[in-house]
Formats: structure tokens, sequence, C-alpha cells
């Protein structure tokens, strides 16, 4: 089969990275399938693990397909691309950025964490300068502590750091 | 009667909940609006904050969400060709050719008061058939309760996007997900690992903010830079020539949608798009042909999407059953501030069945106010940049997730749903069947096992009780009705 015709029988090529994915996926099916067996085993059709080996089963066999579908399909034009058209670098920096504010804010309490990701996230993605930016996670987290905190009186993580 | 009246006028006579309820309604309009940020994500981003809340005031403001959502996701399928949902998905095909001829207002005015009359249609339905349906069930079994269940994750044929196999594995996921902790029937640990943290499962409205809030906000970076086109906004209000012109075809197609909207698995898309092709075989002269700007094929959409929330409630409020990824959503709210949606719901507690009636009609006529009005600050809204929007939404999930039960731990299993949501998105799976599964799994669980030893785990009496039952060959049917017909069909 050639490339023109694998791209119509799939109607797209092979994402980078889909194959790694699909792979892992079923790994993971194949470890969840591990345990699902281990709560109960066979034992009847009541048992406590009954549910969990029934979906345990179709996880195996849709990741199954799915990595052999994903197999057949064409390659990527640029297989090397992953972190170009999966992870580009601004993902990173955002997810990393994200990860540092729910890492820290127990720390440094939601006021202080959330103004330091708000002034870096929209520094980086509205890219307008930092006195803008800082401006506008100031009035951001204003009206979002005034709604939640003081009118809804929802209860926000505190800082452990200067307890 | 008059108690059932009382209950119902609850939320419109205490300034309180009258008040949740509009709160509810605006945000959801506008939440639901913004391109890219479906309705599922506004509902479960904007209820997680009510669980600290008194159960009435968290009914009104989850009701006002769900239909403002629904409404909202209409708006920038006119406005941009975005739907904000995918019951908004047919309003496009002619919202936006209206859009691009300059008339986006007029469009916007139809679709919400056809939206208003399609959800008024909804609640009548939802009142006359929810008590019925409610009073049938308690005649179901465990084993029609797994085989409703089983029928409901069928759903994943209509949520599976590019690949069945994809949505399957999702539905699983769900399950399994469901699956972790103690047991309810023998309280044996299930993918526990030895933790105690696990033991009383996973927060699961922090996975579905992670799933559907976290994931997106990651998938909308690569859509950083899309400019809005700025539209016309003039002459909103529709003349009473125009509404009663259409009021016949709106009344065929909210009857459309609240069927279909009522069958578990069905959802405001499936109805609306049957509601257009109804459209398209009754109108011999539309204003315009169909997907080049017709009003009825905006009609047809918008009345049966906003009919079939009403019809959604029915399956939800009556069977547990969610009818979509947005009512999937709201169960699991309801089961946090301890409602158990179900049959016994209207013989236990008529009063939040009637409440809740009574708010999603105040929430239909707030969408019909605020439909009409302050549409300069909506296109505002919904052209503030993603650079600014996607960090807030990143707060706000924090702050909703934590707001379930003040817990850090809770945030961290958002953010590693919203990274495996992104991955999923990435690669063509869709995370909706994981919130079907993680719904219905716990259901079909305990249901089928109650079943399995009321027939002391003997499978040929099993299947026996099954095929001798007519409620259960009826579902059983309606089971292998659709896997033939559905999965046939599908692509894997």
């Amino acid at each position: 089969m050639n490339t023109t015709e694998q791209i119509e029988k799939f109607d797209r090529p092979r994402k980078p990275g889909e194959l790694t994915f699909a792979l892992l996926l079923f790994l993971a099916s194949l470890t969840i399938s591990y345990f699902a067996f281990n709560i109960s085993g066979l034992s009847s059709m009541s048992s406590t693990g009954s549910i969990p080996m029934l979906a345990a089963l179709f996880l195996l066999f849709s990741s199954l397909t799915t990595l052999i579908k994903t197999s057949l399909m064409p390659r990527p034009e640029n297989p090397l691309a992953f972190t170009e058209i999966i992870t580009p670098r601004l993902l990173i920096f955002f997810v990393s950025i994200t990860l540092a504010y729910i890492l820290i804010i127990n720390q440094l309490g939601f006021l202080v964490s959330s103004i330091l990701f708000l002034f870096f996230s929209i520094l980086a993605l509205y890219r307008q300068g930092p006195l803008l930016a800082m401006l506008i996670s100031v009035n951001a987290l204003a009206v979002i502590y005034v709604v939640f905190r003081v009118i809804f009186k929802v209860i926000l993580p505190e800082a452990s750091l200067w307890e | 009667m008059t108690q059932a009246f009382e209950y119902f006028s609850m939320g419109w006579a205490d300034p309180y909940l009258f008040f949740l309820t509009a709160l509810g309604t605006f945000a959801g309009i506008y939440v639901g609006a913004i391109p890219g940020l479906s309705v599922t994500m506004a509902v479960s981003i904007l209820i997680s904050f009510t669980f600290s809340w008194d159960v009435n005031e968290a009914l009104a403001l989850m009701a006002g969400i769900f239909m403002g959502g629904v409404y909202g996701g209409s708006r920038t399928a006119i406005l941009l060709n975005i739907p904000g949902a995918p019951s908004a998905m047919v309003t496009a095909l002619d919202g936006y050719p209206l859009a691009k001829k300059g008339e986006a207002g007029r469009a916007i005015g139809l679709s919400t008061v056809m939206s208003f009359i399609g959800g008024l249609v909804g609640i009548v339905v939802l009142m006359i058939a929810a008590p019925i349906i409610s009073e049938f069930t308690l005649m179901f079994a465990p084993r029609d309760y797994f085989l409703l269940a089983v029928l409901g994750l069928l759903l994943v044929g209509a949520l599976s996007g590019e690949s069945l196999a994809k949505g399957l594995f999702c539905a699983a996921l769900g399950v399994s997900l469901g699956m972790i902790g103690l047991d309810p029937l023998t309280a044996e640990e299930r993918f526990t690992f030895g933790s105690l943290e696990l033991t009383s499962g996973i927060p699961y409205i922090a996975a579905m903010i992670g799933f559907f809030g976290i994931a997106e906000v990651f998938v909308q970076l690569h859509q950083l830079d899309t400019k809005p086109v700025r539209q016309n906004l003039e002459k909103i209000l529709p003349s009473m020539k125009l509404v009663k012109k259409y009021l016949p075809l709106s009344l065929q197609t909210s009857g459309i949608g609240v069927i279909i909207g009522a069958l578990p698995g069905t959802g405001g898309d499936i109805a609306s798009l049957l509601a257009y092709d109804h459209a398209k075989r009754v109108t011999k002269n539309p204003s315009a042909p169909f997907g080049e700007g017709a009003y009825e094929g905006l009609i047809a959409a918008e009345s049966a999407n906003n009919a079939a929330v009403g019809g959604a409630y029915i399956p939800m409020l009556t069977l547990g059953m969610p009818g979509d990824a947005v009512t999937a959503v709201m169960i699991g709210a309801l089961f946090i501030h301890g409602i158990q949606p179900g049959p016994l719901m209207l013989t236990e507690t008529p009063h939040l069945f009637w409440f809740t009636v009574g708010n999603l009609t105040l929430a239909n006529l707030f969408i019909l106010i605020f439909g009409l009005t302050g549409i300069k600050l909506f296109s505002k809204i919904v052209q503030c940049p993603k650079g600014i929007l996607l960090p807030v939404i990143i707060v706000l999930s924090v702050v909703g997730t934590y707001a379930i039960q003040n817990s850090v731990t809770d945030i961290y299993w958002m953010f590693g749903c919203g990274i495996l949501g992104y991955f999923l998105k990435m690669y063509g799976y869709q995370v909706a069947p994981i919130i079907l599964g993680v719904i219905l799994g716990p259901l079909m669980d305990v249901s089928y096992r109650r079943a399995a030893l009321s027939v002391q785990n003997d499978l040929s009496e099993f299947l026996w009780v099954i095929l001798s039952n007519p409620i259960s060959l009826v579902l059983a049917s309606g089971i292998i009705f659709i896997l033939f017909n559905q999965f046939r069909r599908a692509k894997w």
C-alpha cells in the first residue's frame, strides 16, 4: 500500500509520538489487568473483582486494537517534530509554571502564589510587557478573591511558610 | 399539588435563591460562550464552588449554570463559527452564515427566544413525565439497573470521536477509576495499593476539572493567536411577527429535542441534528437555503438543544443515569451534596425535585433576559485574549478543586488528569467517555453483583431471569439493538 492509499484508509497520518503513547496505554492496560485479577481472581460471578476485570478486558482489547491500528497508519511526515507539534516550548513553559504554582500554593498561600503565577504566565502568553501583565494579574486576582472568598466564603489555601 | 407548587416557587420567592439562579445562568452563559471552553468545563469548574453550600443554594446555582451553559454555547457558534458545545454544532450551520451577512444580532435574538421556548417545553415534559417514569422504575430490579448502566455506557459509540476503540478505552478507564477504593458491598480494597487516601476513591470532580478544564487550557495554547472576528450586534429583539411565524416549527423541534434528550445516551447534539433534519424536510420555502443562513435551521437547532436539557433531567433524576457528559458532571455534584438521584428521589425527597423544576423554569426566564441584553459586554468577554483567559481559568480550576474538600492533594489529581487528558485529546481520544465510566461504573458494579447474588451466582439462571422478565427483556433488546446499529457502522 502506498502512502496516499494509507492516508485515505486512515483519514490522517500518524502524529509524532502517537505510537509510543498507544504502546504506553497498552502497557498501562496490562498493569491494570494484573491488579484487577489480583483483587479476587475468578472466584465467583459476584466477586469484588468481577467488574474491574471486565473493565480491564475492555482496556486490553481497545488499547491493543488502537496500538495495531496506529502502527499501520502512515508514518508522520517528520517524526522528530514531537516537540514542535505535541509539546511546543510554550506548552512546556506553561505546564511547568502551573506545576510550580500548585506545588508552592501550600507554602506561599493562595494570594502570593496566584499573583506570581498570573504575572509570569500572562507575561509569557499575552506578551504586552510586565507593567500590563502585573496590572491584569492584580485586577483578575482581586475579582476572584472578592467573588469567591468574600462573597461565597470559599476556603482558599493558606500559607504554611509564615505560620 | 399545593405542596408541589410551594416547592416549585421556593427559588422564586427567596431573594437569595433567586439571585443565585440568576448568577448561575449569567455565569453559565458567559463561561459557556467563551470560544474553545466547553459547557462541561464551565459546569464542572463552576459547580465545584458550591460543595460547602446548603443544598438548596447549590441546586439553584447548578440549575442556572446548566441552562445558561447550554444556551451560551450557541453564541460563539453564531458569532465565531466555534460551537461552545457539541449541541451548538448545528447552530453554527446557519447561525454563522447569518452573522456573515451582518445579521448576528437578529440570529442571537431569534435563537434566544427559541431557546426559551424549547427550554419551556423541556421543563413541562419533565414535570409530567418524571413522576410517571419514577413510579415505573420502582419496579426495576438490580439486574435492570445493571442493564441500564450498560445501555448508558453504549453512549461511547456517539462520544468516541475518530475511533470506537479509543472511546471504549476511555470508558473502560473511567470504569476502572470509578472502582478505586473500598468495595461498597464487602469493604474489600480495590486498586488502593495500600494507600489510605485511596480507600475513599478518587476525587472525581477534581478529575473532571482536570480532564475538561486543565486539558482544554493546554490544548487551547496551540491556538493562542487566533483572533476573533468582530461582529455588528444590533437589532437583537426579534419581531413578534417573526416569532409567531416560526412558533410551530419551534414547538415541533422542541418535541424532538425533549424526546431525544430523555433517552439515556443521547443529548442535545443528536437532538439538534435530528431537529435540523426535520426542519429541512418540512420547510418548503426556507428564508435562505439551509446551510446559508436559514432562520429555520437556526430555530430547529436552538429549540431542540434547549428542550433536550429538560429531557436530560428525566433519566438523570428518575434513574440516576447521565444523558451526556454535562449530566454526568451534574450527577457527580448531586452525589457530593448527599442527593441520590434515582426512582426514590421523587418519593423520598419530592421537594428537591419540584425545587429543581422551579429553578430550571427561573433559569430559562433568565436566559431570555440575559440573552436579549448586555450584548456589548458579552462581545467584550468573548473577545478577551487567550493569553489572559487561560491563566485565569487555571486559577479558577485550582480554587474550584480546593473548595471540594480543602485538600491540596485534590489539586495534584486535577493536574495529573489534566496532563493525561491533554495527551488523550492530542491523539484523538475523547475524554467524555471517561466521566461516563466513572459515574456508571459503580452503578453497574453494585447492581450486577446484587443481581448475580440473587441467582446464587448461576449464569444460566441469570440469563433466564433477564429473558423471562419483560422490563429486563426490553432493556436487553435495546442493548442488542444499539450494539448492532451503532457498533456495526463505527470506525475502529
